[in-house]
């Protein structure tokens, strides 16, 4: 991958803070054209990879190469209220620049705790360092933020007199992402298993799509050069283990088949292939060790019905009811059920056996809280909604007509179906994961011999958990 | 001759943000420039006028720095001028103050002068050059941090006229003990590529990059290979072989995830030299895909493609009939990285998916049907932007199968009647797509045909309007599916609007019109509102379905086909339409026998046998991509040269072919006996040496490692200890030490007699100092206790040890340089361990190639 330049600029695409390692495009005006691509180009049709070519026109993806050859690409991303680009005008890898990109907003975060517009006008002198740090001449160097963190720092670092600044070996090392000689008073480590459920659900109930993307995270803080081992109820291993010692494995309870895994560099990976081991020397304090994604068929957890009956011109009236399929010494808590409603409603009323509910005019939708969510219940709730004698569709409908045909799908009788969101659910079930994976055991070895306390957690939450609307 | 610069310096005009970023209470005067916050107004007198004042004021400060103690103070003074630097205020009117600073001891401050010194370089060329003598010196700091970023600032000031001063001490940093030091070299050198190409050629880097691939630091090792890929770009990349592949390829554990990238990309331009070779590569790198780096994964994908297109088996090659096909292999791959990439496609951020979907997309194209089975992950989110969401429906009609037909046409018929617009027809067109390509098993095409033309009433006019073009494009393909369609028609003529799908309606009616009854009547309708028709299209679908209806049904038809000709021919608005109308008038009247005008208008020519139209033909496209993928072609489908410029484009270009396998080191300009050794030493099993290896099972899906990659505990298949491969039974112990007592001990105790003198090998030039002659060999653990120079030689005591469980043997070397001519002569004592005295003999020459090709740089 080349990267021309990399520049960070505000929603509206003023830059804050720019490097051009390269000097081969003119970086101004290419910022003044991202700007002018993020106000001209509709939200609709905007793409985080586009070209600009020669003579300065944003191109749809299949004119690229109609009109020449020359110009820029510019891939993007955008975090809170900020967008971090990347030019190039070489064919680079698109993927690598992506992951460039993230792993610098993730670096950024890690230096900064919150990246927004403010933090980068307070560190741009950091800043600065670390783009010179993790690229140089637009090829990608080193992005581990504890590597990084031992060197450049403002806190007082005097040239020659003070070990503490000199590049680590371990930035060329192979543990590149653990320094030498961490020290902590207490040695901890925690563990925590999250499971989030994806769910898209037809509007004649059935289960279009479910999946569960889990993943291992580990806050570490021991001391040395601890070698970890995890033990997870991995069907592989266990198999593998029923086969060698005479069927043990019905012994050990359930298991569970992890299908795609993706591990921390930190994991030897030979290792996991050839006997399903998952060790590791961890970097210190928070990473995602591991993430793994299962594509079964899972019982949705809340289910969440909804009829609905508009009588045009006066009132719309809601009945939703919502059930909890889990079992019942499980609670999920704060249940957060929203259900889309038409923009113009006014004068709403609820009435619900259990939580509350909030209507959200800016989000035109109403939101059904329960703190607590016991597995197994089963509650309802009505909603009761005034319409305004003509609709908003017709108003613009009529408006519109004048306007000829080009006014896009909504016009038409029977289609108004703007508002028509998915219904979305948004729980955590705590000491419960969908999959049933477990931790086994955590094995902490040091060459000192410490004791060290392993934490685990579990917990469930909703991913993009969709239910859509009948 | 210099390289001019065609653009703007680097500093930038931006629009002022006053007050932001400059830090907190350092602002004695006013609070920032007065408001022009991009306004028009920036421009104004006033404006500059005041910030002239505040630079002013900045020097005042700067003018004190030297006095200033407080280190605080002075750091606060330096931020306020990057600060205003980052605004894109001028501030390059402060610079020789800046140089001034440059002597400092505080790190922070020296970053920040070196980072004001080469954002203004280019336009302040003289005043730059001012400040080199400092960054030279800075470049030989004892602290390699220091050395490092006086070197990167030194080689980022991008003025020609600096190269004589950079290339001394680049020079210097390839050499330096901390590998920090050398990696910023190494991109130093590509920066002082770009600057003059012709001094660079001068300072013959190039072959000392060769070298560096035998860094024992990754990191520099990966700089290298970017850098020679760059510099090499011309001939499509970095010079490959076998020796420098499998090298880099046995080290692959010892890359960062980002470092492990520049060898992955170099993979897709190596061929195997045989089909075991390309399994224990796929092996190798098996575990890449389980790396949550988006771009590794991809990186990896590329590579598996390239080496199933080298390693499997053309059609009409008949060789082997157990061989599997490049098709066949291609297929495995798909298979074994289907999962990882849909893991990355649900679980990525939107852009990435984005990007993901289009790589999916040209894999689809690759090996239809692999990822048939994962099409719920292609259902499109409410939440997700639209771009997903339209990738997301075009790939689903290429996703199904008799199987997944069924939810896949739910699905899409769900989404056509989206408020998105272009989401609806994308939909309706994936619709046609299925049934047109009869992907959907027995019975799909008639019911999507039903779904169609259900469409066709829904009375939004791009949803009917897409429906008829598509029902036109289907009926053509599967002719039969007319009775279904035929009903509608003439009702549908009624409410479309939009001219794609008028037109696609009159043509239907024009080509089976016979089967229809109302046919005649619904374009007469049409007919008569001739006037009111804007779209060309319309007119010229119009006519050509009349003349067709015309000799299906003469006597209804008639009347009306001349009113059409006689309106057609009177229109002025299109050529063509009139050319056509005037055409059709002369031959139907001129014709004796109608049926002669009847074979040349209304042969039914119209129906397709393929599946495809002729403008979706992109096979060869597709091919040229794959080369390419994983780059921004694959996203924009467009091959590189089409839409960059020439001199940004890296061929790509496949290694010669050098096979068969022998004789092929002296091909190699890294020597690699030496390569070997380091690898053996590594604890590793390489995968150099084919004869070693048990052949790969043919299963890469990693269930068997036959390579021991990155472990600590050697399992399986360690080679026997053989000398088949004579190169590779000899690895030396990287911490030997001997001390000065030792070693006269040893060297006494061996009598001359036993020792292998090997005299006077020609050297091509004559090394500068011992210490280079002492570091080149301690990178190969051959240490030495003493040397020193004469007039006319150099004088070396080398010793090293085998790395051996029980302890192996030692070498004792007693080495001489002569000066002119140049030539190395060798006496070597072996000491201890194995008493064989033929594999003595045998290590003792491998030793000496060991020396030589650790010396390479002066021998070849």
């Amino acid at each position: 991958m080349v990267a021309s330049a990399i520049f960070i600029t505000d929603l509206t695409g003023k830059p804050l803070i720019s490097r051009n390692y390269r000097g081969d495009i003119p970086l101004t005006s290419a910022i003044e054209k991202f700007a002018s691509y993020l106000l001209e180009v509709e939200d609709d049709t905007k793409k985080p990879v586009f070209h600009v070519d020669s003579s300065g026109e944003f191109l749809r993806m299949e004119d690229v190469g109609c009109t020449g050859v020359g110009g820029e690409t510019f891939v993007y991303v955008q975090h809170s209220n900020l967008y971090l680009c990347g030019v190039t005008c070489k064919n680079s890898n698109v993927a690598l620049m992506l992951t460039y990109l993230y792993q610098l907003t993730s670096l950024f975060q890690d230096y900064f705790t919150t990246l927004n517009e403010e933090s980068i006008r307070d560190n741009f002198v950091i800043i600065y360092e670390l783009l010179d740090e993790t690229m140089d001449h637009g090829l990608p160097q080193s992005l581990d933020s504890t590597i990084l963190r031992q060197f450049i720092t403002q806190e007082g670092n005097r040239m020659a007199d003070d070990s503490k600044n000199k590049p680590p070996v371990a930035l060329t090392n192979a543990v590149s992402w653990r320094a030498e000689g961490i020290k902590h008073k207490k040695n901890e480590i925690f563990l925590d298993v999250v499971e989030k459920l994806n769910l898209l659900v037809a509007a004649n109930g059935t289960v279009l799509h479910s999946e569960i993307n889990g993943a291992v995270k580990m806050k570490s803080f021991l001391s040395g050069m601890p070698e970890l081992k995890l033990g997870l109820n991995d069907k592989l291993v266990f198999e593998a283990a029923g086969r060698n010692s005479g069927g043990q494995a019905s012994r050990s309870g359930k298991s569970v088949e992890l299908e795609d895994i993706k591990f921390h560099q930190c994991v030897r990976l030979a290792r996991f292939e050839n006997d399903r081991t998952i060790s590791f020397i961890p970097p210190d304090g928070e990473f995602d060790l591991m993430t793994y994604r299962l594509d079964t068929h899972v019982k949705p957890l809340i289910w969440v019905e909804a009829v609905v009956e508009p009588h045009r011109g006066s009132r719309i009236e809601y009945m939703i009811k919502t059930r909890s399929q889990f079992k019942s010494r499980s609670v999920a808590n704060n249940v957060e059920i929203s259900i889309p409603v038409p923009p113009d409603v006014d004068s709403p009323s609820f009435k619900s056996s259990v939580g509350t509910v909030t209507y959200l005019p800016d989000k035109d939708c109403v939101v059904w809280t329960i703190k607590q969510f016991h597995g197994g219940r089963e509650y309802l709730m009505r909603a009761h909604f005034g319409l305004p004698s003509i609709s908003r569709e017709e108003a613009d409908g009529n408006k519109s007509s004048g306007g000829g045909t080009g006014g896009g799908g909504g016009g038409g009788g029977g289609m108004d179906t703007s508002w028509k969101k998915p219904i979305g659910v948004k729980f955590e079930i705590p000491y419960f994961t969908v999959s049933g994976i477990q931790v086994r055991y955590l094995k902490i070895i040091e060459r000192s011999g410490y004791q060290a306390l392993p934490w685990v957690r579990y917990i469930t939450a909703n991913g993009d958990y969709q239910l859509r609307m009948a | 001759m210099a390289t001019p610069h065609p653009y703007p310096p680097r500093n930038m005009p931006i629009p002022g943000t006053p007050g932001v970023g400059v830090p907190p209470g350092s602002h004695p005067g006013a609070g920032g420039p007065p408001a022009a916050a991009g306004g028009p107004g920036r421009d104004d007198s006033y404006f500059t006028e005041s910030r002239k004042g505040e630079v002013n004021e900045l020097r005042q400060l700067l003018r004190t720095f030297g006095t200033e103690r407080d280190k605080q103070r002075k750091r606060e003074i330096m931020k306020k001028v990057i600060a205003y630097m980052t605004l894109g205020i001028d501030v390059s009117r402060l610079f020789t103050e800046m140089m001034l600073a440059i002597e400092t001891r505080d790190l922070v401050i020296k970053k920040m002068v070196y980072l004001f010194l080469c954002n203004y370089a280019e336009t302040h060329p003289d005043l730059a050059q001012m400040c080199t003598n400092t960054l030279v010196k800075d470049s030989g700091n004892e602290d390699p941090m220091v050395r490092g970023l006086a070197l990167r600032a030194l080689c980022s000031l991008r003025l020609p006229q600096m190269i004589e001063y950079t290339s001394e001490p680049l020079r210097r940093s390839l050499q330096d003990g901390h590998a920090y030091v050398r990696k910023t070299g190494v991109m130093g050198i590509l920066k002082m590529y770009h600057l003059n190409k012709e001094d660079f050629d001068k300072a013959s880097f190039t072959d000392i990059l060769y070298d560096m691939l035998r860094d024992p630091d990754s990191s520099v090792v990966t700089n290298c290979i970017l850098v020679l890929n760059e510099i090499m770009a011309d001939s499509g990349g970095m010079a490959l072989n076998r020796a420098v592949m499998l090298h880099l390829l046995n080290r692959i554990h010892e890359f960062s995830e980002f470092g492990i990238l520049s060898v992955l990309d170099l993979v897709p331009r190596y061929i195997p030299a045989n089909d075991e070779e390309g399994f224990q590569i796929m092996n190798l790198l098996d575990p890449v895909l389980r790396t949550a780096n988006a771009a590794a994964v991809m990186a990896t994908i590329r590579a598996f493609l390239s080496i199933a297109d080298a390693i499997g088996k053309r059609p009409g090659d008949n060789s082997d009939p157990s061989a599997p096909t490049v098709d066949d292999l291609k297929r495995q791959v798909c298979v074994r990285i289907k999962a990882p990439l849909v893991t990355l496609i649900s679980s990525g951020s939107n852009e990435l998916t984005y990007v993901l979907l289009k790589y999916a997309d040209q894999l689809i194209d690759l090996c239809p049907g692999i990822f048939d089975d994962e099409y719920r992950q292609f259902y499109v989110r409410y939440s997700e932007p639209t771009h997903i969401k339209h990738s997301k429906v075009r790939l689903l009609a290429k996703l199904a199968n008799p199987d997944t037909a069924p939810d896949i046409v739910a699905e899409l018929s769900e989404l056509v009647a989206d408020v998105d617009e272009a989401m609806g027809r994308l939909a309706v067109r994936s619709l046609g797509s299925i049934a047109l390509h009869d992907s959907g098993g027995q019975g799909a095409v008639e019911s999507i045909a039903r779904r169609l033309v259900e469409m066709l009433d829904l009375q939004v006019p791009h949803v009917s309007s897409e429906a008829a073009t598509a029902l036109a494009g289907l009926v053509r393909r599967h002719p039969s599916i007319i009775s279904v369609v035929s009903a509608p028609l003439p009702r549908a003529l009624r409410y479309i609007t939009e001219p794609a799908g008028t037109s696609s309606i009159i043509f239907l009616l024009g080509e089976y019109g016979d089967s229809i009854s109302e046919a005649p009547y619904a374009l007469e309708r049409v007919i008569d509102s001739y006037e009111n028709i804007t779209d060309d299209c319309v007119k010229t679908a119009l006519l050509a379905a009349t003349v067709k209806l015309f000799f299906q049904r003469p006597p209804e038809m008639q009347q009306m086909l001349g009113r059409l000709l006689k309106k057609a021919t009177e229109d002025s608005t299109s050529q063509d339409l009139h050319d056509r109308a005037l055409f059709y008038y002369r031959l139907l009247r001129s014709s004796p026998d109608p049926n002669v005008a009847k074979s040349i208008i209304a042969s039914k020519s119209m129906s397709m046998t393929t599946n495809q139209f002729a403008e979706e033909d992109d096979s060869e496209l597709r091919a040229a991509l794959l080369n390419e993928f994983n780059t921004l072609c694959t996203v924009y489908r467009c091959k590189a040269e089409n839409f960059i410029e020439d001199e940004n484009i890296v061929k790509f270009v496949k290694m010669p072919k050098e096979h068969p396998l022998s004789n092929e080191a002296a091909a190699v300009p890294v020597a690699d006996p030496g390569i070997n050794t380091i690898t053996a030493h590594l604890g590793d099993t390489t995968i150099g040496d084919t004869a070693n290896v048990t052949p790969a099972a043919q299963t890469y899906g990693g269930e068997v490692d036959l390579l021991g990659f990155g472990d600590d505990t050697p399992i399986q298949s360690a080679p026997p200890p053989s000398n088949s491969n004579s190169l590779q039974s000899l690895a030396l112990k990287s911490s030997v030490t001997l001390s000065g007592e030792e070693y006269q001990n040893k060297w006494g105790a061996v009598s001359d007699l036993e020792a292998v003198v090997i005299s006077s090998l020609p050297m091509r030039s004559r090394p500068t100092s011992t210490d280079a002659v002492e570091s080149a060999l301690g990178a190969f653990n051959v240490m030495t206790m003493a040397s020193g120079e004469l007039e006319t030689e150099f004088k070396f005591f080398l010793y090293c040890q085998e790395e051996d469980y029980f302890g192996g043997s030692y070498f004792l070397i007693q080495a001489v340089v002569t000066k002119a001519p140049s030539s190395l002569s060798l006496t070597i004592k072996p000491s201890g361990g194995n008493v064989d005295s033929n594999k003595q003999k045998e290590k003792i020459d491998q030793l000496v190639e060991l020396i030589r090709s650790a010396l390479g740089e002066y021998f070849n």
